[in-house]
């Protein structure tokens, strides 16, 4: 799967599922450009916010409340940043929706991520909960808030591509 | 997991201690109906819990459990004591916590935030990103006994030019690209000084970091001889505004495990562990400037906060060698 957004309105099931699935699957693959997809086009009247952190913090491991910021994370991690060369693999639960605002549907969605080194060896990396703002762009679901509450707060090495 | 409790109870045998340590109530003191329990001689007093003695800087508590400890303030020395008072100045407030596992030694991370030498080597983000060069106005100042560091580097103290000689000449990467958000990496002056790197290690596992506007606080802590966690708490100050406060968020974004600037240390660390733990029988040192005099340094290719952390832990061990330099 290589489309960034699902087709379909937002109470739409199978769209939602289809919406998931690309997010991890693409992270898996490490098709960032496609994954960044997932997220609201660049446009002076949209934003979109993506965070990874801990229950009741408000700084996060990750913190992107841009478009642009999200960008710079991923030339960042293919330009400059060096880090253990690794496969990620998500697991991603069925997501149920709690609620709506506005035009947006709010929904949670467990997940595990597990990294396999070059060994071959793999080990769970981490556990947690998306918690999303889901709105329909261009006929098609994008995240409008990504948030991924982590289980796993208590990093092991380290966290360079996207949960 | 947060919260209050009144008193300190063990689960086990349900034995209750006080805020100050004293052992308050035991089940089953006298046994039931005169039989069992302790033995009359038995102590309350005698078995309470080990006591740190604890001390504070302008809020920042440091504690020790050694029974004859010198002063915190003469512990600590001068630069340290002016760096934590002033990052200290005012109340702070919490904007998160983090923790890192790291499998390797602790002393590695130790050596870490006092190295120099690697932060823009191994650091790509921030020479690629244009926040903090070597080429830059910075340098060490260390306590009396170098135990601690400071490591500072001056906002904009260099030139595009002075940097990109200096590091095409040392064939490190030079072609600098821009962030679409430079708000990551701005650096808003809020001092009388113009420190954009201020890094306070103190010995052992205490870690006072500024890097641009981001502040935190980071406890080492081992976990054994192959593993160590990091836990850091990220800070900002009480009377913030919500644009500077939202910019630290964002700025949070360049420490901790998944930090820009900093997450290859758990990465390089995890390296240096799997390739020395093999050689416990063999040491390799190679002194960058050279040996002699450990020293403040106005440079920042240089390691010499480095041997002073090794020489205070090797009299603590009582490993010194005889005629080493302190």
């Amino acid at each position: 799967m290589t489309e960034g957004a699902a087709g379909g309105a937002a109470g739409d099931c199978l769209a939602l599922y289809d919406l998931f699935a690309a997010y991890g699957a693409l992270i898996d693959a490490a098709e960032f450009d496609a994954w960044l997809l997932c997220l609201p086009r660049p446009a002076p009247t949209t934003s979109c916010r993506a965070r990874i952190t801990n229950a009741n913090c408000r700084a996060g491991l990750v913190y992107c409340d841009s478009r642009a910021m999200l960008e710079d994370r991923i030339r960042a991690l293919r330009e400059a940043n060096k880090y253990n060369i690794h496969t990620d693999r998500h697991l991603i639960g069925l997501p149920r929706l709690t609620g709506e605002d506005g035009n947006a549907k709010l929904v949670e969605a467990p997940f595990a991520v597990y990294q396999t080194d070059q060994e071959g060896e793999t080990r769970l990396f981490a556990t947690g909960l998306y918690r999303d703002r889901i709105v329909v762009e261009a006929g098609g679901l994008r995240f409008r808030d990504k948030l991924v509450l982590l289980d796993t707060f208590a990093v092991p090495s380290l966290l360079a591509t996207p949960l | 997991m947060s919260g209050n409790a009144g008193e300190h109870t063990c689960i086990y045998h349900q034995w209750c201690y006080s805020f100050d340590g004293r052992l308050r109530s035991i089940p089953f003191r006298r046994g039931i109906r005169g039989k069992g329990g302790f033995d009359p001689s038995f102590d309350m007093a005698a078995h309470g819990l080990r006591k740190l003695r604890v001390a504070s800087v302008s809020g920042a508590l440091f504690g020790t459990l050694a029974d004859a400890v010198e002063p915190l303030e003469d512990y600590l020395g001068a630069p340290v004591l002016a760096q934590l008072r002033g990052l200290f100045d005012r109340p702070v407030t919490i904007l998160g916590y983090n923790r890192q596992r790291i499998r390797g030694n602790w002393k590695l991370y130790a050596e870490n935030t006092r190295d120099n030498y690697h932060a823009s080597l191994l650091h790509e983000f921030l020479v690629t990103f244009w926040l903090d060069r070597s080429t830059q106005i910075g340098g060490v100042k260390m306590d009396p006994r170098h135990r601690h560091n400071i490591t500072w580097a001056e906002a904009e103290s260099d030139t595009a030019e002075l940097a990109q000689e200096g590091y095409g000449a040392a064939h490190v990467r030079s072609n600098y690209l821009s962030l679409q958000e430079p708000e990551l990496v701005r650096f808003r002056r809020e001092r009388v000084d113009s420190l954009n790197i201020a890094i306070t290690s103190v010995f052992s596992g205490a870690v006072f970091v500024q890097i641009s506007n981001s502040l935190a606080v980071r406890q080492i802590r081992p976990r054994g001889i192959d593993e160590v966690e990091i836990l850091q708490t990220t800070l900002g100050y009480a009377d913030d505004p919500p644009d500077l406060t939202l910019h630290r968020l964002r700025q949070a974004n360049l420490v901790g495990p998944a930090g820009l600037v900093s997450m290859e240390d758990g990465e390089a660390i995890e390296i240096a562990h799997r390739a020395s733990h093999p050689d416990r029988d063999r040491t390799t040192v190679i002194e960058l400037g050279g040996a002699g005099v450990i020293s403040d340094r106005d440079y920042r290719v240089t390691d010499v906060p480095l041997r002073g952390f090794w020489s205070y832990y090797a009299e603590l061990l009582g490993i010194e060698p005889s005629g080493a330099v302190r």
